[in-house]
């Protein structure tokens, strides 16, 4: 069945009630979520940045001067700007105008809560336009309910804006080539700009594009080359034409000393610090780095269940071609431009089958070098999950199906089998996303025993200092007027968000050094140790005053020096 | 009907067992409120001189929270490692055990709640008969730095305490011998991270810029060997970038040993036998030295037996 056969005007209040509800989920639970170490540093960005938006309002002539931008971007511009300035605007807007929210933090974080929703969206539309509505669903489903997923989605960082702009950027080349026309194209060259000025995962998106064009053509770019008539998508041009005019225009940061400015931002990342991060009870922090480590942690931390129906959705349609013979997904593939707009189904399967395995190959690459930082955990190659989900989805689809045509007396039925299937394989996804709050970067799934199973084979039980927001309520209770707080791997501009929206008690001090603190907090990562160790010689003590247990295991703790406990 | 067929009711029945899966994994951990209602029983089985373990590792600092230090000091839980220790409690939740005891002897086993406790004997215990660590004070010891001359450094219970934070030195505690140089020069029990970041309590003495610095104990009673660890924090270590760092041994002058600890050698063993001080009573000197002193943030623990 053809996409447009497929998707109805209802579909879009389908897929927008879901990315709602998911927004409303994030924005609602957001309060026990603790300030990573990095939303810190787009806090103090943002802020920075809205100060220029709001002299760009004010006084537009000043605000475009070179002294004015590169003191107003100069702030965190080893990343570029799109996100940050949405946090600023969202800050600017929801806090400070309207007083839509009742926390600063969380009106920074709005807009990467919004691009989990909008990811969302595009996996209902996109499964369903390919595939079927209940591969829509089931995708957006099994995204939503990845646990770190989840996590990532409520903070204001870009990690889930740059896996939107990815995804939106995937999704406009394949309606592009699916008889979307020269809108369509423009709209990949458009999304590739924001994708561009988003992360620099973005890098990969002509990658994938260029190679998935390559495979569809195996068989005729040979004849069309000697023929001189060498046929590309037109979103490829677009991309290569929009997407830096767009990148420019967006960060202020590159429109003076453009070239050097670039160049440090693709240096920065090119050569980035190997931060440490544990991996089987080994502390790794610099190459060589494990290569088994991104499909290891995929593993972990995905739910077995969606791994499973991904597994379906990619090996069943393989299979089934191979026991029937019939053309190859590849070779439909590699005949489909030549036969635009009409799409015959296979065809049409086999070409987004085509990229979607592109897009997760292509976004877990990275990683099979040895030389590849792994220090973000998942969040390194979350661009791939959509896909993942997307597949996930169809193998969800085809269980549905398969239960339709069976003879089974109460999954056959039309409305009883889904609704109990969908419950059966959505239930542990759910389960262990909501227990996961607030500890989403230290959760792992059953595969390898649960919380406890990661923590016993010595896997990351987080990082950027995430949990300090699960001590707080501890800390505000039993801390004396004044005391002073040694926050370890928070960053001190999240710890003055905390502050800032009344979640840490305005009287406690910054300690800057274990010695100098009437309460430590420690982040377990096991190269940090050393803190911890720190703190038993300065407050003479091995035993932690508080620790907030997840599913029975310490993931952050609490030292008092004796007698500050009141 | 094929059973082919059939094959898609395996996938809502592995989602049922994903779900079981997560619920029997998040319970079998004991919460606070189980280790706080088992904390007086764990602790009545203890006996004096038990040290106190618990599997799976991580599980520690929960058993650390509830029991205390009585129950888990920082000379036991940052220990050199475990030949000193005569009987263990080992206590042992979500059916693992500690890989320190997994060889002793199993004297008693209690079970309750989500909790197994054994009692364990170690096949290989050692007695100590001193153990510097535990002497090093104003009384027992004394240090000095040693350029062209002798420069005593003082006891002081109230030393400048400082620390590192993330990623910087070790604790630097407020009692501890405070020698006339830079402040990272000193002679103080403190605790560091080995090679699998473990703790380890010792004697921090950092190299000085020349000369040595020297720890030198009264009145020991000797045994037959003095025998020890020598290592710094796995942050410095693991850049195996720098000098060699000379730690001898002197009994009554004499010397006995020497350890050269290089990079990479990580929380490292060594032995020296007394030969005809053994058995006697003597003063015994610990100098530290390196070609060049930068970050070589020696920590030693040694003990006679």
């Amino acid at each position: 069945m053809s996409d447009a056969k497929r998707f109805r005007w209802f579909d879009w209040l389908i897929g927008l009630t879901i990315a709602a509800l998911y927004v409303v989920l994030l924005v609602k639970t957001a309060h026990t979520l603790g300030y990573a170490r990095d939303e810190g540093f787009y806090f103090s960005a943002a802020e920075s940045y809205a100060a220029w938006f709001e002299q760009l309002w004010a006084h537009p002539k000043e605000a475009i001067t070179r002294a004015v931008v590169d003191r107003s971007w100069a702030a965190n511009h080893e990343h570029p700007a799109l996100a940050k300035s949405a946090f600023a605007l969202s800050w600017m807007l929801f806090y400070k105008k309207w007083h839509l929210f009742a926390e600063e933090g969380t009106s920074f974080r709005f807009p990467g809560m919004l691009s989990g929703g909008m990811v969302l969206l595009i996996l209902y539309v996109w499964g369903t336009r390919a595939r079927s509505r209940a591969a829509g669903l089931g995708a957006a489903l099994a995204f939503a309910l990845i646990p770190q997923v989840y996590y990532h989605s409520h903070l204001d960082c870009f990690d889930i804006p740059i896996v939107a702009a990815w995804l939106a950027c995937a999704y406009a080349y394949w309606r592009s080539l699916t008889g979307g026309g020269i809108r369509w194209a423009i709209m990949t060259g458009l999304l590739f700009g924001l994708a561009l000025d988003t992360k620099h995962n973005s890098w990969f998106l002509p990658i994938a594009f260029v190679l998935h064009t390559l495979l569809l053509h195996v068989g005729s770019y040979g004849k069309e080359l000697r023929a001189g008539t060498l046929r590309i998508p037109a979103a490829l041009p677009a991309m290569a034409i929009l997407g830096p005019v767009v990148f420019y225009a967006l960060w202020p940061w590159i429109w003076n000393d453009t070239g050097a400015r670039l160049e440090g931002y693709i240096a920065f990342h090119m050569g980035h610090e190997y931060y440490n991060m544990e991996f089987f009870g080994h502390t790794y922090w610099k190459p060589p780095m494990p290569r088994g480590y991104a499909w290891v942690m995929t593993a972990a931390t995905v739910p077995v269940i969606t791994l499973a129906c991904m597994m379906i959705g990619i090996l069943r349609p393989i299979l089934a071609r191979v026991r029937s013979g019939v053309e190859s997904t590849w070779q439909g593939g590699a005949r489909l431009v030549s036969r635009l707009p009409v799409l015959e189904d296979d065809r049409f399967q086999g070409m987004t089958t085509l990229l979607w395995l592109l897009c997760i190959f292509i976004n877990y690459s990275a990683w099979l070098s040895s030389s590849t930082p792994i220090f973000g955990g998942t969040k390194h190659w979350i661009t791939a999950y959509p896909f993942m989900a997307l597949f996930a989805g169809q193998g969800f689809a085809w269980a549905l199906e398969q239960a339709r045509k069976s003879a089974l007396p109460v999954l056959s039925h039309r409305v009883l089998g889904p609704v109990l299937i969908g419950a059966a394989c959505v239930s542990a996804p759910l389960v262990e996303t909501l227990r996961s709050h607030p500890f989403g970067l230290s959760t792992y799934t059953p595969l390898v025993g649960g919380n406890a199973g990661g923590a016993t084979l010595g896997l990351n039980r987080g990082f950027w200092g995430y949990q300090t927001g699960s001590v707080l309520p501890w800390l505000n209770q039993h801390a004396g007027p004044g005391a002073s707080v040694s926050i370890h791997d928070t960053a001190y501009q999240s710890w003055e968000m905390f502050v800032r929206d009344g979640r840490a008690r305005r009287d406690l001090r910054v300690a800057w050094s274990p010695a100098d603190c009437d309460f430590g907090i420690y982040h377990h990562e096991q190269h940090m140790e050393g803190v911890e160790y720190q703190y038993w010689v300065a407050h003479g003590t091995t035993a932690p005053a508080y620790i907030p247990l997840y599913d029975g295991v310490p993931v952050v703790w609490v030292y008092a020096r004796p007698g500050a406990v009141k | 009907m094929k059973l082919s067929h059939l094959a898609f009711v395996l996938v809502p029945v592995l989602g049922l067992a994903e779900l079981g899966a997560h619920v029997y994994f998040a319970r079998r951990p004991p919460n606070e409120a189980q280790w706080r209602e088992a904390a007086p029983r764990i602790t009545s089985l203890r006996k004096p001189g038990d040290l106190v373990v618990v599997g799976p590792q991580w599980a520690e600092p929960a058993a650390r929270m509830v029991l205390g230090d009585s129950m888990m000091p920082v000379r036991d839980v940052a220990r050199p490692d475990e030949s000193r220790y005569e009987t263990a409690l080992e206590i042992s939740i979500a059916g693992q055990r500690s890989k320190y005891t997994r060889t002793w002897r199993e004297l008693e086993k209690h079970s309750f709640g989500k909790f197994v406790v054994r009692r364990l004997q170690n096949p290989g215990y050692q007695k100590v008969s001193y153990d510097f660590v535990d002497h090093l004070n104003g009384v027992d010891a004394s240090a000095l730095l040693y350029d062209t001359q002798e420069h005593p450094c003082s006891w002081s219970d109230h030393a400048q305490l400082y620390a590192g934070g993330l990623g910087g030195p070790p604790t630097f505690p407020s009692t501890r011998f405070v020698c006339p140089a830079p402040m990272h020069v000193f002679a103080g029990v403190t605790v560091v991270e080995d090679q699998d970041y473990l703790p380890r309590r010792c004697i921090m003495m950092h190299a000085p810029d020349k000369g040595h610095i020297e720890a030198r104990f009264r009145d020991v009673p000797l045994g037959n060997e003095i025998r020890g660890h020598s290592g710094m924090r796995m942050i410095v270590e693991r850049e195996l970038a720098g000098a060699p760092i000379v730690l001898e041994v002197f009994v009554d002058g004499q010397k006995i040993g020497q350890d050269v600890h290089l990079d990479g050698e990580w929380w490292k063993p060594w032995r020296f036998p007394l030969g005809a001080f053994a058995g006697k009573r003597g003063e015994v000197a610990f100098r530290v030295s390196s070609p060049r002193e930068s970050q070589r943030q020696m920590c030693w623990e040694a003990d006679t037996r």
